[in-house]
């Protein structure tokens, strides 16, 4: 069973290159490269897994993490981030691990830049097949 | 005897009358015989002889009696009183020269005329008085008249009269003496008047010495003077029963209970120092005739005056001894609290010693008091001399050295070095010595360590300088660091994107083209892409200066998961780890998790580093082989050794056989951009050390030039516990 996955990351050529990768692992996948666009299309359809970069352009990816919680039915979320601070949110202090833990409170994994890509796959995987589980229990 | 006869006629009608007698007498005797007759003349001659001769003695007794009378007349007339008489009805009958004198009118025409006319109209009712009780009692009276003289001039006199009976003993007329006592009345008036002088004058001083009473009361404030001073005022007015008084002075009263303020109001100013700061006024509550100054008297207008300056007087007195109190009482704290010992010498004795006296020296008051007590005893023998001429130059006005040095001798018999300074005063009127002595023992000793201790000190300071250019060093560092810091921040995200993006695409480009020629290129590839993040790992690390969050961590599984990360790189370099960590298993200690697997893949990295950087020395180069694994080593490796102190901490060794670092750059190792190598950010150790550091712990680097080098870490198990430094050694 194939999985719905939307990709919301800026640079276009990492998001061509994930794309490709996972449409030839039989994945549907959508593309958007701004933070608004990304939240009117994760509104108007349903995601498998949301694969979401932090710094966007238009609305900041924290901002659409928590736009998704609110909602019933939400898409798995692996949050792919180029830095390992969170100057957005601590008054400039970065707190490594902190960060991680708090991205975590809203996402299901979070996986830095960059990334080795096999891992990802599984891990993709492994959140696709068990949100398709979720849905069959109901 | 005949011319006698003759000349007095009297006696002619003595012997016509005589005769005349005898006539008769002789008719009855005429029958008498001759002898009787012869008889009787002879006795009749005798009688003749008898009576004439009484007949010369009552001449001479007339005359006499003449003479008398004229001489008392010229007395009665030229008396120095003057004397009438006078009737019932009040006319003159009779007066001497000197009463028509005093009364200013000839003698003769004063007769007959009303003594009334002569006393002055007010006093005619007392006048006729004095006459009626003449009469009525026949008793000697006296009365003061004012008298009028004919040209209207006027006297006093002063009158005596008593009534006499006439030749039928009746009392119709009597006698008056009277004199002038114009003199006398003026001289009683102006006793008068001295009298009443003096009553003011007692008045005055009465109430003078009643203020003096209240202010020399002691234990009394001035406000209590003030009020005493006004509450007695109005007693010393003429109607005290409706006066009032009130005091003004700097703005603020005093008043009498009762007091009004009423238009009949006299009022005097206080001068204080020669300003006026006051008024005191006296007002009656009534309405009172008028006499000089509205209803007050010339002397109470003297008074109140003389009271207000009196009362100036005592307030300026008052405020001097005010000052004089407290300035007298600020001296006493300065002289009995001063850390110097202070005297005062009059006459060689000691008549003042302050606190610190007493307490240095160790004599009591009474001691140092006592007459017999010698101060100079005090300082020792080899400047008793010098002291005592100084004293006696300065009491005859010589000047003396300012300080005088000085040994003084304590009742316990210890040394004391002292300075003297001593300067000539009045005390109690006569010339003094205050004395003022400062003792300059621990002085002294200070020198003498401050001179001691002047080396040290030199070096003290010489290290405390390299210190702070150390410290001024660290910080233009940290300030350059910190611009760096916010650079790699933004530089680190900004490669990450395109590391990923050539990451995926490699991972594209494999996965597409099942070529294994191409594998050896994408592991190229890749290994750069993690070689670049470490770069950019440690240039984040660095720039942010943070606090470990500390965990109680299992340090076995960190380190060893580090090992083997690292282990695939250093086998393909064909190098070898050997490590030697067990006992460090089932440690936990309080550190940061990611902190510690920094610390250590910088430390491991830093070695691979160390031992391939110079591979073309001691490597030798398989160009023909395949894949990875075509470099052999010969024999590089690293030892890592851990060892656990007990509960204290735990220490690991991780030694290499790399070419070592001289010890000239042995001690730039951990500074930032630190680098002999061709790559890196020189950045690694530096944020090891600093890891070390935030976790209370030690990083240490030997190393010999050719044989390798070692990196000792010591971090504590518990936080706050190691400081116990190279007790495991």
């Amino acid at each position: 069973m194939t999985g719905k996955i939307l990709i919301i990351e800026d640079d276009k050529g990492l998001c061509e290159e994930m794309a490709d990768i996972l449409e030839d692992e039989g994945y549907c996948v959508n593309v958007t490269f701004n933070g608004c666009n990304g939240k009117s299309l994760i509104e108007r359809n349903i995601y498998d897994l949301l694969l979401l970069d932090l710094k966007l352009p238009g609305l900041h990816g924290l901002s659409i993490l928590k736009s998704i919680k609110k909602k019933e039915e939400k898409p798995r979320i692996i949050v792919i981030t180029g830095s390992h601070f969170f100057m957005e949110l601590n008054k400039k202090q970065w707190r490594c691990k902190n960060h991680e833990e708090y991205l975590l409170k809203f996402a299901d994994a979070v996986i830095h830049k960059p990334f080795d890509v096999e891992k990802v796959l599984v891990k993709i995987k492994e959140l696709v097949d068990w949100n398709h589980q979720a849905i069959n229990i109901y | 005897m005949e011319s006698e006869r003759i000349k007095t006629g009297g006696l002619d009608r003595f012997g016509k009358k005589a005769e005349k007698v005898l006539g008769q007498k002789f008719t009855g005797i005429k029958k008498r015989s001759v002898n009787d007759y012869q008889k009787l003349i002879n006795e009749l001659e005798g009688y003749q002889v008898e009576l004439r001769m009484q007949n010369e003695d009552l001449r001479n007794a007339h005359e006499e009696l003449l003479k008398s009378q004229k001489r008392y007349f010229d007395i009665y007339d030229f008396a120095s009183i003057g004397c009438l008489i006078i009737d019932q009805n009040g006319k003159i009958l009779e007066t001497n020269l000197t009463g028509a004198w005093m009364l200013g009118m000839e003698r003769d025409c004063l007769m007959k005329s009303s003594f009334s006319r002569f006393v002055a109209g007010e006093n005619r009712d007392m006048f006729y008085l004095h006459c009626k009780r003449i009469f009525e009692t026949s008793l000697k009276h006296s009365c003061d008249l004012k008298l009028v003289k004919k040209d209207g001039t006027t006297f006093f006199a002063q009158l005596e009269s008593i009534a006499f009976k006439d030749i039928e003993g009746r009392c119709r007329q009597f006698r008056t003496a009277f004199i002038d006592i114009t003199e006398n009345k003026n001289v009683e008036d102006k006793l008068k008047e001295k009298t009443h002088d003096l009553i003011r004058k007692n008045k005055e001083l009465n109430c003078l010495y009643n203020i003096s009473a209240i202010v020399e009361k002691s234990g009394i404030s001035l406000e209590e003077i003030i009020q005493k001073i006004v509450n007695i005022i109005p007693s010393y007015w003429q109607y005290p029963e409706i006066a009032c008084s009130r005091i003004v002075l700097d703005g603020r009263e005093w008043r009498t209970i009762d007091f009004r303020e009423t238009i009949w109001k006299q009022a005097s100013d206080i001068i204080i120092h020669g300003n006026v700061s006051g008024v005191l006024e006296v007002f009656y509550t009534e309405e009172k005739p008028e006499r000089e100054e509205g209803p007050f008297l010339r002397e109470e207008r003297n008074l109140i005056n003389i009271i207000s300056e009196r009362f100036g007087r005592i307030i300026e007195q008052k405020r001097n001894e005010k000052a004089l109190q407290d300035s007298e009482a600020k001296f006493k704290a300065l002289s009995e609290n001063s850390p110097n010992m202070i005297f005062i010498q009059k006459n060689g004795n000691i008549v003042y010693v302050n606190k610190k006296c007493k307490e240095i020296i160790g004599y009591k008051s009474e001691d140092f008091y006592s007459s017999d007590f010698d101060f100079f005893s005090l300082y020792t023998p080899e400047f008793r001399d010098t002291i005592k001429i100084n004293f006696e130059r300065l009491i005859n006005g010589d000047e003396i050295p300012q300080c005088l040095y000085t040994i003084i001798t304590t009742k316990a018999g210890k040394r004391i070095k002292t300075i003297l300074s001593a300067k000539k005063i009045t005390y109690e009127g006569d010339k003094a010595i205050l004395g003022i002595v400062t003792d300059i023992t621990k002085l002294k000793e200070a020198e003498k360590v401050l001179k001691r201790d002047k080396a040290t000190f030199e070096r003290f300071v010489r290290e405390k300088t390299e210190e702070l250019i150390r410290a001024q060093k660290k910080l233009q560092n940290a300030k350059r660091l910190s611009d760096i810091g916010t650079l790699a921040a933004t530089v680190a995200h900004e490669l990450r994107n395109p590391l990923a993006v050539i990451q995926t695409a490699s991972y594209n480009i494999r996965r597409k083209n099942r070529n294994p020629l191409l594998d050896k290129h994408l592991d190229n590839i890749k290994k750069c892409i993690s070689e670049s993040n470490q770069i950019i790992n440690n240039l984040l690390f660095y720039s942010r200066i943070k606090n470990p969050k500390h965990e109680k961590i299992n340090i076995y599984d960190i380190l060893d998961e580090c090992i083997v990360l690292q282990e695939e790189r250093f086998h393909k370099e064909n190098l070898l780890i050997h490590k030697d960590i067990s006992s460090l298993k089932d440690i936990y200690i309080e550190a940061d998790c990611l902190q510690m697997k920094e610390l250590f893949i910088n430390i491991l990295n830093n070695s691979y580093d160390a031992l391939t950087e110079n591979a073309g020395d001691n490597i030798s180069r398989d160009t023909g082989g395949n894949g990875g694994g075509n470099l052999i080593s010969n024999g590089g490796r690293i030892d890592i050794l851990a060892l656990c102190n007990g509960s204290d901490f735990i220490k690991m060794y991780f030694k290499d056989n790399g070419p070592g670092i001289s010890n000239g750059d042995l001690n730039k190792v951990f500074e930032p951009f630190f680098s002999k190598k061709s790559k890196g950010t020189g950045l690694g150790l530096t944020v090891c050390s600093q890891i070390v550091c935030l976790h209370e712990g030690k990083i240490e680097i030997d190393s010999e030039k050719g044989k390798g080098t070692t990196i000792t870490v010591r971090l504590p198990i518990e936080r706050g516990k190691d400081d116990r430094e190279n007790s495991y050694n």
